[in-house]
């Protein structure tokens, strides 16, 4: 593996924790459960759709923007995941 | 240091002097002061990325604030410094090029020190509160104008942290 690839990669996995800890900080979940869900959800998140993300935006390839690409999608995957989570529990059968 | 950052410490000052039979609202203002002159310290030393280290030196604020509160203003607090942290990001998103708008130092700092005047404001005023016995006042007085604010300032959170056993 060359230089470059893998500072891509600690860039989108560097982003991808950031990214997962702002998210904790300004949405906490209500469980120890739903934090570990939301957490691998969001880091897989940012690590593998990063680059989609970077292109989508059109940002110059740079270590900064896949850090900051990686950062926004595990961010977004937090607030979807979080979403999710609370639709499959309102339909839960109630006993 | 700047007559900003001198007005600003010495609020932090009287906030503690207001606040001084409450040791974890002490702590808290301590807190934000080591903050504030951490990030301070760090954009005077010319290091890259200061808004970034602002941001980080605000994250652990609010982890802390998260974890340790046990009283409804601490979750205030909180909340205003999660808006500080929130200033942060949108200022180095801004200054990456990530997004196609021009903000100007000048109100980045200003939103930043609103944010902090409005944290010792609330914690100032939370201590004075207690140091007038309004709380108390309040409950005898339900027609009392500042009975919704009082009433909440020693009241316990309504959800703990996700770690802890939830009541």
């Amino acid at each position: 593996m060359d230089i470059a690839a893998l500072a891509a990669l600690l860039a989108k996995a560097g982003g991808s924790i950031a990214g997962t800890i702002l998210a904790l900080v300004f949405l906490p979940p209500k469980s120890l459960a739903e934090f570990v869900t939301r957490s691998v959800f969001s880091l897989l998140s940012g690590f593998i759709f990063a680059d989609v993300v970077r292109e989508y935006f059109k940002w110059i390839e740079s270590w900064q923007m896949l850090l900051a690409a990686g950062a926004v999608t595990a961010m977004l995957s937090w607030f979807i995941m979080g979403s999710i989570v609370r639709v499959i529990g309102a339909w839960k059968p109630k006993e | 240091m700047s007559v900003f950052d001198i007005a600003l410490l010495i609020g932090a000052t009287v906030a503690i002097f207001l606040n001084w039979q409450t040791p974890r609202a002490v702590g808290w203002v301590v807190l934000l002061a080591l903050d504030f002159i951490a990030s301070t310290l760090y954009w005077r030393a010319g290091l890259p990325y200061a808004e970034a280290f602002a941001g980080f030196c605000d994250a652990t604020v609010c982890f802390a604030l998260y974890f340790g509160a046990k009283e409804r203003w601490e979750l205030w607090v909180w909340r205003l410094m999660q808006a500080s942290l929130a200033i942060n990001i949108f200022y180095l998103a801004v200054n990456l090029r990530l997004l196609r708008i021009e903000i100007s130092q000048d109100t980045y700092s200003s939103l930043l020190e609103a944010a902090n005047w409005l944290c010792l404001l609330l914690i100032g005023g939370v201590g004075m509160l207690q140091l007038i016995g309004a709380e108390n006042a309040a409950a005898r007085e339900p027609w009392n104008r500042v009975r919704r604010f009082a009433r909440t300032v020693r009241e316990a959170r309504a959800r703990n942290h996700f770690l802890a056993k939830q009541r």
